[in-house]
């Protein structure tokens, strides 16, 4: 009767596969992919319009909050971009049944979150909802491979590199991973995560007891293995993610694929202090981008010099994968304006809303250093997500 | 035999010799399921969504979700990277010819030699070649000792009867996880369950192993059924029929169905019996018409037993033999050739011919 046998031995190869994408930060190690339920795709922070709260979004690939997995916001804070004096951390946990509880500066909530006004903690410092959304993140994930496929054949034919590592592509390969990166199959770009729905953790909180270190927050987002290990409060960590891409589309870029997703692996469960140790993968990366336009050199913060150390002042930024918010400013619409250093001059709060581009800013900034001018073909997602009413993202 | 499991079933009041298993550290295996489904249902990733049809098909005994995996993994651009998931799905599908021919195209276009040997070793342990896998796998575990090759040289051992020695590796594949999906757990847990119970022929280690999978994954319709067999030999008919029933509820897996119809048999049911045979043969029918190399051996087995059609099993035995050459493969050709009365001296020449 029982002829599994088979079965069982074709399916054991396939425990551990690895996909890969050129989403945010969604399947991006097999650790996360065997459980969508630890594997954040995205985060968002920015401050609400009247500048009282900060509003934080951390999406996760599955449908489900896992039961065994802690989901925290690191809110770190101080005076200067780079660093902080002080942490807050809001952390969430889910039961069998999907009641959650988070904590946050001695607060809690409770209850049931799936509903779109959420819940209040107790003494009112938070709003909580988590459930079932639509993922504001929107990308032309299929022509940004075609686009990379152009650089690897070019490199693949030998394109010789300057000493910092930017490989000479000259106009017409520029022009074509450009053009190809715009466009899907080389028709209109279209948007591989429509319609795609995600379980979001959506906190609104006051933003003073964030702001203890300063009015700089630094902002990232962990998913932890509850009950396992010692390497942090909350067990081993399990994915992290700060900024759109860093691990995704900066680690193990030139690398075959198991050692690419072996370092992902490794940046994912890297305690804090040990992060800067990712800056050389960076930076081999940045090199890289920096020559898609055909133009070493012009790179967001690229030294001048043509030297080893080109790309080191970014990569140093990139690898402390946080992102930075003035809770200051009332206004956000530019990506990573702290980090750019405009949060001041053009009262800016910076961080990432759910209804800006970030990817194509933050790939604009890695090859031509600008704003724009490297784009996906997809300007926003399908559905519209809002910045002021919370819970902020489109019902599914 | 009958008799007595129809007395046990009468008579014998529910018990286990099986310890009950640990509560695991992983997400809960309802959550799990969720999770797995949505991907299926909505991934935009078509490897992402492939790859959540093929674990769904394998846990919940969901042959819709695998006739889904293989028609979408057809469609698939044929480069390297997705030829080698059409060699997973066509290999799932038992289309092993195929799936070499994949295997072959794939290495021509680039991909990565290491990845083509351990999914060609999979296919001959799966085949009934494990003999020549067997030197790979080892070299696999001794250079990249982990789950994937632990588990891979586990089969293999199975396979060639080296019950102890798979064991070990099975459990150092165990110990290898660091994640939190219940799924590779339970699967682990199943493959050793199914190797003490039906090559070992030890159920008491075999039963432990099957309830292990099943508090990763209470809804693991395979080892719902394979704990339900145990159950049902040792006369708790009850709680296996209680089993096969939540197996039921979400597929209609026939073997389940075969069994509930045992089941029912024995406790006097005869309508019940009757009904749930009667859709086990229908379900038969439809699995044939999807994917025949995939189910031809459990088929035949139906019709050697409750399907009461030796002639019927008797072809499809034959196909599943001409598919691949394994030990299970000629049993399963002798025992039709012998319900349908026929001369099995040429199978034995064939048999006797087999290089392992």
């Amino acid at each position: 009767m029982k002829q599994h046998l088979c079965r069982i031995v074709a399916g054991l190869s396939a425990i551990c596969l690895a996909f890969s994408t050129a989403a945010s930060d969604h399947l991006d190690t097999p650790t996360v992919i065997a459980d969508p339920a630890a594997d954040i795709g995205d985060l968002y922070a920015w401050m609400s319009p009247d500048g009282q709260r900060v509003n934080l979004v951390m999406n996760i690939v599955s449908k489900r909050f896992s039961d065994r997995i802690a989901y925290v916001f690191h809110v770190d804070s101080g005076h200067r971009f780079g660093t902080a004096r002080a942490t807050t951390t809001i952390d969430c946990r889910f039961d069998a049944q999907g009641q959650a509880r988070c904590d946050a500066a001695g607060d809690r909530a409770a209850g049931k979150t799936d509903v779109a006004s959420g819940i209040e903690s107790t003494q009112q410092v938070f709003r909580v909802f988590a459930g079932l959304r639509d993922d504001p993140f929107a990308n032309n994930v299929r022509g940004t491979r075609q686009g990379y496929e152009v650089a690897e054949q070019a490199l693949a034919a030998d394109a010789s590199k300057d000493v910092a590592g930017c490989p000479a592509f000259d106009s017409s390969v520029a022009a074509q991973l450009l053009d190809r990166w715009r466009h899907t199959d080389g028709g209109a770009a279209k948007n591989f995560l429509a319609g795609w729905k995600t379980a979001a953790l959506v906190v609104s909180i006051d933003a003073r007891v964030v702001r203890r270190g300063g009015p700089l927050l630094a902002v990232w987002a962990g998913t932890y293995a509850l009950g396992t290990g010692h390497t942090s409060a909350w067990g081993a960590r399990l994915d992290r993610v700060g900024r759109t891409l860093t691990g995704n589309a900066l680690l193990g870029l030139l690398q075959p694929k198991d050692i690419g997703e072996r370092r992902k692996a490794q940046y994912n469960a890297a305690a804090q202090k040990h992060w800067h140790e990712f800056a050389p993968d960076i930076e081999a990366s940045l090199a890289l981008y920096d020559a898609f336009d055909g133009i070493c050199g012009n790179q967001w913060r690229a030294a001048r010099a043509v030297t080893p150390a080109r790309y080191r002042s970014l990569s140093k930024v990139l690898a402390d994968d946080r992102l930075w918010i003035d809770s200051r400013q009332k206004q956000c619409t530019r990506f990573m304006a702290v980090e750019r250093g405009e949060n001041t001059r053009l009262a800016d709060c910076g961080g990432r809303t759910p209804d800006g581009d970030a990817v194509d800013v933050y790939r604009s900034l890695l090859v031509n250093g600008t704003q724009a001018g490297v784009e996906d073909g997809i300007v926003h997602d399908d559905k519209v997500h809002g910045t002021v009413d919370f819970p902020f993202l489109a019902e599914p | 035999m009958k008799v007595i499991r129809t007395l046990a079933c009468v008579f014998v009041v529910a018990c286990s010799t099986a310890a009950a298993a640990a509560s695991p550290p992983t997400t809960s295996g309802a959550i799990a399921m969720v999770n797995l489904e949505h991907l299926a249902a909505h991934s935009p990733d078509p490897t992402t969504r492939v790859e959540s049809l093929l674990a769904k098909s394998r846990f919940l005994a969901d042959h819709d979700a695998l006739y889904t995996a293989v028609a979408l993994a057809e469609t698939l651009p044929p480069d390297a990277n997705t030829l080698l998931l059409r060699v997973r799905t066509r290999a799932a599908a038992h289309r092993f010819d195929d799936a070499l021919r994949d295997l072959q195209a794939a290495q021509r276009m680039g991909a990565d030699d290491r990845h083509i040997a351990n999914q060609r070793a999979a296919i001959l342990v799966a085949t009934g070649h494990a003999t020549q896998a067997l030197a790979h796998l080892q070299t696999e575990v001794a250079a990249h000792p982990g789950v994937a090759s632990h588990s891979a040289l586990a089969g293999a051992y199975a396979a060639l009867g080296r019950y102890e020695e798979a064991d070990r590796h099975y459990r150092r594949a165990l110990g290898d996880l660091r994640t939190t999906s219940p799924f590779p757990y339970a699967w682990l847990h199943f493959a050793m369950g199914v190797m003490w119970t039906e090559q070992a022929d030890d159920a008491r280690r075999g039963e432990i192993e099957y309830r292990q999978a099943l508090a990763y994954l209470p809804r693991f319709a395979a080892a719902l059924v394979y704990a339900a067999e145990i159950e049902h030999a040792r006369g708790d008919c009850a709680t296996a029929a209680a089993r096969l029933a939540l197996v039921i509820e979400t597929t209609r897996e026939p073997e389940a169905l075969v069994l509930l119809g045992e089941i029912r048999q024995e406790t006097g049911d005869e309508a019940g019996a009757r009904q749930a045979i009667a859709t086990a043969a229908q379900r038969y029918d439809e699995l044939l018409a999807q994917q025949p190399l995939a189910f031809v051996d459990h088929a035949a087995e139906f019709y050697l037993g409750p399907g009461a059609n030796p002639e019927r099993a008797w072809l499809l035995a034959m196909r599943n033999l001409d598919n691949r050459q394994t030990p299970r493969a000629f049993a399963l050709a002798l025992r039709a050739a012998h319900a349908s009365g026929r001369d099995v001296r040429e199978l034995m020449k064939r048999m006797a011919a087999m290089p392992e």
